[in-house]
């Protein structure tokens, strides 16, 4: 052809192109090509061209009919009838290579397991219904302080018993929470503190409660002075108690009391509570008196106890909210007042658990953690099909010869890897029921949730598995039918591909595992100041109302005992203690960011006993206390940080809060956040201030030896003071140990996924390395005899494997810079999500584990025997 | 016999493939139409034509080996059946018929 050729115009060519022309493409586009050409020399270039759009567009309009497949017509659900055939015949192809292919199965099991069990506890805290027969009916009756109506948490018991009698609109029942250890009652049993309920006359049957074994409190047990019972949750029983049929009639311990067991409650009643405070053990109201339990100081204000109610099938919300108003002001429980001051209304919130943001953002850091981990096992089995697919050649150029069309075989072997998935994802269940033993096992949750897989668990395992089939198969597939498949150049290129998404997987997951680790280090190895084994704290609390020696006269007395007994080195009250539940933190920010300040309300002796070290100025004394000074002590953080010029001796705390203001910081201490329940809380700083109301105070007493050794003596001390009051004691240590489950637990199941990362990416490397210098064995020899070096055989073979490994390394850290914020609220001790030190340890572990990888097939390429490749030729 | 009736434009792509000889394929079926009746006749009504034409058993197709033209692309071969050719034989009698009473007449 002289001169250049004209192509026809692109109008036309594109209008050809979105033509749905199946199989007639070729011969329709070579037809018109030919008319373009003939038109060309006969018409001229300009007509040419019009007539070219204007076929196409009579082309376009009109689609040529395409060609039958085959002698038979296929029916339109065909490809759901040769899905048993696919599959039949992929379990065939994929038996070869049992070895290889049961190490893929086995990475996507534990991943998907690990997936699951994370879905699994989403699951039972965020999506199941509430355990009880009519979870739509559950509602919690709060009062509510003025007009932004927030709520209070508790109300007091004389005015419970008068709602209860009088509602129309709701059957009400009231509760008090509280945590114990619970044991076979044969001395201790290594279980976790776990929230028990005290409940009002009646409770069980408002929700619906039915037992599997024995019964529920009858008449003569919520009797006064009645020996304690308790009815058991189902999962508790069957989990700790291993689901023994005698422990009805029998007597557990709780702490230190013992109670009789009167019945197991049917599975799936776990009651009208959120799920983390669903209760391991139900007992009657009286019970809270006697029982050794820290009954009062869990969920809620000491003194109270929590309404929470079953509406009536013809009441709704605004009906109750208005009867319980008006029986709350007759009781005496809410004063209304025309200025909305004080405790004014009465709220009535559905029951339900409700998916915060908080929870949506952990959830989503969780799945797209383990999320990575699927994705890292999909790329094992991506690289299996692959080299399946490239030594399957043979039989798929057959079959695409054969008539067969493309997307036939592309679902062939997508049908493979999707059965490999749901292979993997079968054995996941198992390990998810494992996973998840293990989570309650480490005392991460408690053992009355009800963690059972449900329908939701299935599905969410099929989808996975199904996706992470297709994802994983489809990449080979199209390689693998592409009319250039079989060129070692795109194999390779294919391969790399992987290789690197795998390495940026593996070096996010193992940077996780770093940061978290270091969190934990970093908390766990703080400055205390003090011994957590000899610093006891007490509570003295009357639920009831029962106490008979008023407040301040009880604290000196009790003071004064404890002090007096042997062992004891020196005692003071907190309204907080050390490692014990939450702190409110003072509401607060700094240059428009939210400050964590707990206030600390204590005596003077506090600071020796928790031995703050003073960095500067001086304790709050008696004096100050006693004439009401406004004095306050500070942490050196907080000091730092408000007073960056070092003036704060001195300074008001105006600045921090109005009612502060007046107040002046007389010293500054050693930092060392009080509670460390939360990533938030282990960054708090301190501001401690006098004790002035010892309602809610707790004795914190500091002894010579261990601290456990005196519990007894301070038990009788103060029951010989007070009879009526709830006495509870524990030894710091236990809080301590408790609060540091979080970081805890966070570290080890990042050390968990980061372990099974540097596993999966040394299989991957492993693999790929392996296949590559297996199939280019026979070049390797070549070279070999004609005079390549063998360590230069070795070093290409490394540089091809570790290249795309460093690219998906640098990628991996990239998208750690860029997103690692996600996690920074999960990170205790304020370590940064950019922690150098972190990033550095993920990437050496990285190269650490594709060198290990790289290791065996490096030396297989090392000794090819060069003649045995020529011979082969 | 088929009871197909034919169309127009049908009848002249019958025509040219009978025409064209033993097996042709799109591109002379157009030239031969647009040179016949003197009308433009886009590709896309040829491909419908013989698509109608096949579909009530006129003509019939095949794919056709890769040819060193074109590319190496393959063509859609078409012939007219059996069928074909005795429909357009009655057509054409049937016309002949009617014109000589015309003429008869005139």
């Amino acid at each position: 052809m002289s001169g250049p050729a004209v192509k026809p115009p692109l109008l036309g060519r594109l209008l050809l192109r979105v033509c749905r022309l199946g199989d007639r493409r070729d011969d329709v586009r070579a037809d018109m090509q030919e008319l373009f050409d003939t038109r060309l020399q006969v018409l001229g270039r300009k007509e040419a061209r019009r007539r070219f759009n204007a076929d196409a567009r009579s082309v376009w309009l009109r689609p040529p009919a395409r060609t039958p497949r085959g002698p038979w017509p296929r029916p339109r659900w065909s490809w759901v009838t040769d899905i048993p055939d696919d599959v039949i015949y992929g379990a065939r192809v994929l038996r070869k290579q049992a070895g290889v292919v049961s190490m893929a199965v086995v990475g996507l099991a534990v991943a998907i397991g690990l997936t699951s069990a994370v879905f699994s506890v989403a699951n039972a805290f965020n999506f199941k219904p509430l355990g009880v027969a009519e979870p739509a009916r559950v509602v919690f009756p709060q009062r509510t302080i003025g007009q932004l109506r927030t709520p209070v948490h508790g109300w007091g018991p004389e005015h419970v018993a008068v709602m209860r009698a009088s509602a129309r609109t709701v059957a009400l029942g009231s509760s008090l929470e509280s945590r114990v250890v619970i044991g076979d009652g044969n001395g201790d049993v290594a279980a976790p503190r776990v929230s028990i309920r005290f409940v009002s006359d009646g409770f069980l049957d408002i929700f619906g409660a039915r037992t599997v074994a024995g019964r529920l409190p009858d008449a003569a047990d919520v009797q006064p002075g009645a020996p304690p019972v308790a009815v058991l949750n189902y999962e508790f029983w069957r989990s700790v108690l291993n689901g023994d049929p005698t422990v009805v009639g029998r007597s557990v311990s709780m702490n230190r009391s013992q109670v009789t067991v009167v019945g197991v409650l049917a599975r799936g009643f776990t009651g009208p509570f959120d799920v983390n405070r669903t209760p391991a053990a139900w007992l009657p109201m009286e019970a809270a008196r006697t029982v050794d339990s820290l009954a009062g100081l869990y969920g809620g204000t000491p003194g109270t106890v929590e309404l929470v109610g079953s509406l009536f099938a013809d009441a709704t919300l605004p009906q109750a909210e208005a009867e319980l108003l008006s029986l709350a002001i007759g009781a005496g429980a809410v004063t209304p007042n025309p200025e909305g001051s004080g405790v004014t209304g009465v709220l009535v919130r559905p029951g339900g658990n409700e998916f915060t943001t908080e929870d949506a953002l952990i959830l989503t850091v969780l799945l797209t953690i383990v999320g990575l981990v699927v994705v890292l096992a999909g790329t094992n089995v991506a690289s299996l099909m692959l080299a399946n697919v490239t030594g399957r050649q043979l039989e798929v150029s057959t079959r695409l010869a054969l008539g067969a069309s493309r997307g036939r075989v592309i679902r062939q072997l997508t049908t493979e890897s999707v059965t490999v998935a749901l292979a993997a994802g079968s054995i996941g269940l198992v390990f998810a029921q494992w996973f998840v033993a293990l989570g309650t096992s480490v005392f991460v949750l408690s053992p009355a949730i009800d963690l059972s897989l449900d329908w939701r668990v299935y599905t969410f395992v099929v989808g996975v598995s199904v996706l992470a089939g297709l994802a994983s198969g489809l990449t080979p597939a199209l390689h693998g039918t592409r009319a250039a498949a079989g060129c070692p150049k795109r194999e390779r290129r294919s391969q790399s591909r992987l290789v690197a998404v795998q390495a940026a997987a593996s070096v996010l997951l193992l940077l996780l595992t770093a940061l978290f680790t270091r969190a934990l280090v970093e908390v766990s190895s703080r400055e205390l100041g003090f011994d957590p084994n000899r610093v006891a704290v007490l509570t003295a609390f009357s639920p009831l109302k029962t106490a008979t020696v008023p407040d301040t006269d009880f604290f000196a007395l009790a003071q004064e005992r404890i002090l007096a007994l042997p062992g004891v080195r020196g005692v003071a009250l907190a309204n907080h203690a050390p490692y014990e539940g939450s702190y409110t933190p003072v509401p607060t920010s700094l240059h428009g960011v939210a400050y964590r300040l707990n206030n600390i309300k204590a005596t003077p002796a506090f600071f020796g006993v928790v031995g703050y070290r003073f960095l500067q100025g001086r304790p709050y004394t008696e004096d100050e206390v006693r004439t009401g000074a406004k004095v306050a002590v500070v942490t050196a953080g907080f000091a730092r940080d408000w007073f960056p010029d070092g003036n704060a001796i001195g300074a008001d705390l105006g600045a921090v809060r109005e009612y502060l203001a007046g107040m002046r910081i007389i010293g500054i201490v050693t930092n060392a956040a009080p509670h460390i329940g939360s990533p938030a809380a282990s960054t708090s700083e301190s501001l401690l201030t006098p004790l002035m109301d010892f309602g809610a105070a707790r004795i914190v007493i500091s002894t010579e030896g261990e601290a456990v050794a005196t519990l007894p003596a301070l038990r009788d001390a103060i029951v010989a003071i007070d009879a009526g009051r709830t006495v509870n004691t524990r030894v710091v240590a236990d809080g301590l140990d408790e609060q540091l489950n979080g970081p805890r637990i966070l570290a080890m199941l990042a050390g968990i996924v980061g372990g099974l990362a540097v596993v999966l990416a040394v299989v991957g490397m492993f693999g790929v390395t392996a296949f590559t210098v297996a199939a280019g064995r026979r070049d390797i020899g070549i070279r070999l005899a004609i005079g390549a070096s063998r360590a230069g055989v070795v070093v290409e073979v490394v540089r091809s494997s570790l290249q795309p490994a460093a690219i998906g390394l640098v990628a991996g850290l990239g998208l750690a810079l860029i997103g690692g914020q996600a996690i920074a609220s999960m990170l205790y001790a304020g370590i940064s999500p950019r922690d150098p030190l972190s990033f550095a340890i993920a990437a050496a572990l990285m190269i650490l584990a594709a060198a290990a990888g790289i290791v065996i097939p490096a030396r297989r390429a090392a000794a090819v025997d060069p003649v045995e490749s020529l011979r082969a030729e | 016999m088929p009871h197909e009736r034919l169309g127009e434009f049908e009848e002249f792509t019958l025509l040219a493939v009978r025409a064209l000889g033993e097996s042709t394929y799109g591109v002379p079926v157009q030239q031969f139409v647009e040179q016949a009746t003197g009308r433009r006749a886009s590709i896309g009504a040829v491909y419908a034509a013989l698509d109608r034409l096949e579909a009530k058993g006129f003509v019939r197709s095949v794919i056709g080996a890769p040819t060193a033209v074109r590319g190496g692309k393959r063509k859609r071969m078409f012939s007219v059946t059996a069928a074909g050719i005795t429909t357009a034989a009655e057509l054409r009698r049937v016309r002949e018929q009617i014109w000589r009473t015309i003429e008869q007449q005139s």
